[in-house]
């Protein structure tokens, strides 16, 4: 049992971590903090592994409120730099990551960003994306298209007024 | 309500919303030793996780424990008290009968109201040493000087005056 287990970490680490990471270094600036917040990630599913039913929806979840966190981290470290200092010279390394991906995360509201990110990035179906959350399928169908209604109309504000 | 099946697949290609939820195929690469390191760092969480439930629940128990601990000895004072009041209400009934709830106020005079009635009947059973002198050196000094010294003071020299005079 325990070497099943530990089998299943290890197959499911070497599956899934260069993605991950990938996906993750989309949302931040270098590839050393995607590097950490992927095997953060990792680490907190491996402390309560015979707890989590669906590693691969664990796993995005965990990383998209770790980006989130750094995210909030860095924006004050901008702030305080920018007390000190002049504005420009802070403001270039947010500007690196994906806009796009990062306005998925940002913009959306949890209860929408959830199936989002575990149906198109962590490719769970929807019947399993219901059993996580303890939604309806029907309402997890609905939060879907209502997220993609949001970010189709985001896209479309940021496309006609560009930055 | 207006929602489509959704498989996540029926985008128009041209949807930039497309390009947004298409998963990256941007790979980071592995680093070697990682593995052993992060599995390492979940098992020490997981020991840590454990010796704090350990520890929470530990301290929950004492605070449920302590309290029933300490409340033990307050239960039995109280009903040796409403038992002193009876042979001791001779002097009021009305205040003794509110008096016997607190257990220190109740207990000393019991004690003195059974010393001065049970002094004389108890004092060779119990132990004389306490009881004797405390319940014993008042009554005998109060009644030696009054029933002796009016005699003493008047009788004394009456018969002396008395007696050499006549």
């Amino acid at each position: 049992m325990n070497r099943s287990r530990e089998t299943a970490a290890s197959e499911l680490y070497i599956a899934f971590y260069p993605r991950l990471a990938g996906w993750c270094r989309r949302l931040v600036d270098d590839d050393e903090t995607a590097h950490e917040i992927a095997s953060e990630a990792f680490m907190r599913l491996w402390a309560r592994w015979t707890a989590v039913a669906e590693p691969r929806g664990f796993l995005y979840v965990t990383v998209t409120n770790l980006v989130r966190d750094h995210w909030r981290k860095l924006e004050r470290e901008r702030r305080a730099v920018h007390r000190a200092t002049t504005e420009a010279a802070v403001r270039q390394p947010a500007e690196q990551a994906d806009p796009s991906l990062r306005m998925l995360v940002q913009s959306l509201p949890e209860r929408l960003r959830v199936p989002i990110l575990l149906h198109y990035y962590a490719d769970l179906p929807i019947r399993e994306i219901s059993l996580l959350t303890g939604r309806r399928e029907g309402t997890v169908m609905a939060d879907l298209h209502a997220a993609r209604e949001l970010l189709r109309a985001h896209l479309r504000r940021s496309l006609d007024h560009p930055a | 309500m207006i929602t489509r099946p959704d498989d996540g697949h029926d985008f128009d290609p041209d949807d930039p919303l497309t390009v947004l939820l298409r998963p990256d195929p941007d790979y980071l690469a592995l680093t070697p030793g990682r593995y052993e390191q992060l599995r390492r760092g979940a098992a020490r969480r997981r020991m840590l996780r454990v010796a704090v439930g350990v520890g929470l629940s530990g301290v929950v128990a004492a605070l449920v424990a302590l309290p029933l601990y300490l409340a033990e000895p307050g239960s039995p004072a109280a009903p040796v008290t409403p038992l002193a009041p009876p042979p001791a209400g001779r002097p009021s009934t009305g205040p003794t009968s509110s008096l016997p709830t607190p257990a220190p106020a109740t207990t000393r005079p019991t004690k003195d109201a059974t010393a001065r009635s049970t002094t004389r009947p108890t004092a060779t059973p119990g132990a004389p040493t306490t009881a004797v002198p405390t319940a014993a050196a008042p009554p005998r000094t109060t009644p030696t000087p009054t029933t002796t010294a009016p005699p003493r003071t008047g009788g004394a020299p009456a018969p002396r005056m008395m007696d050499p005079r006549r």
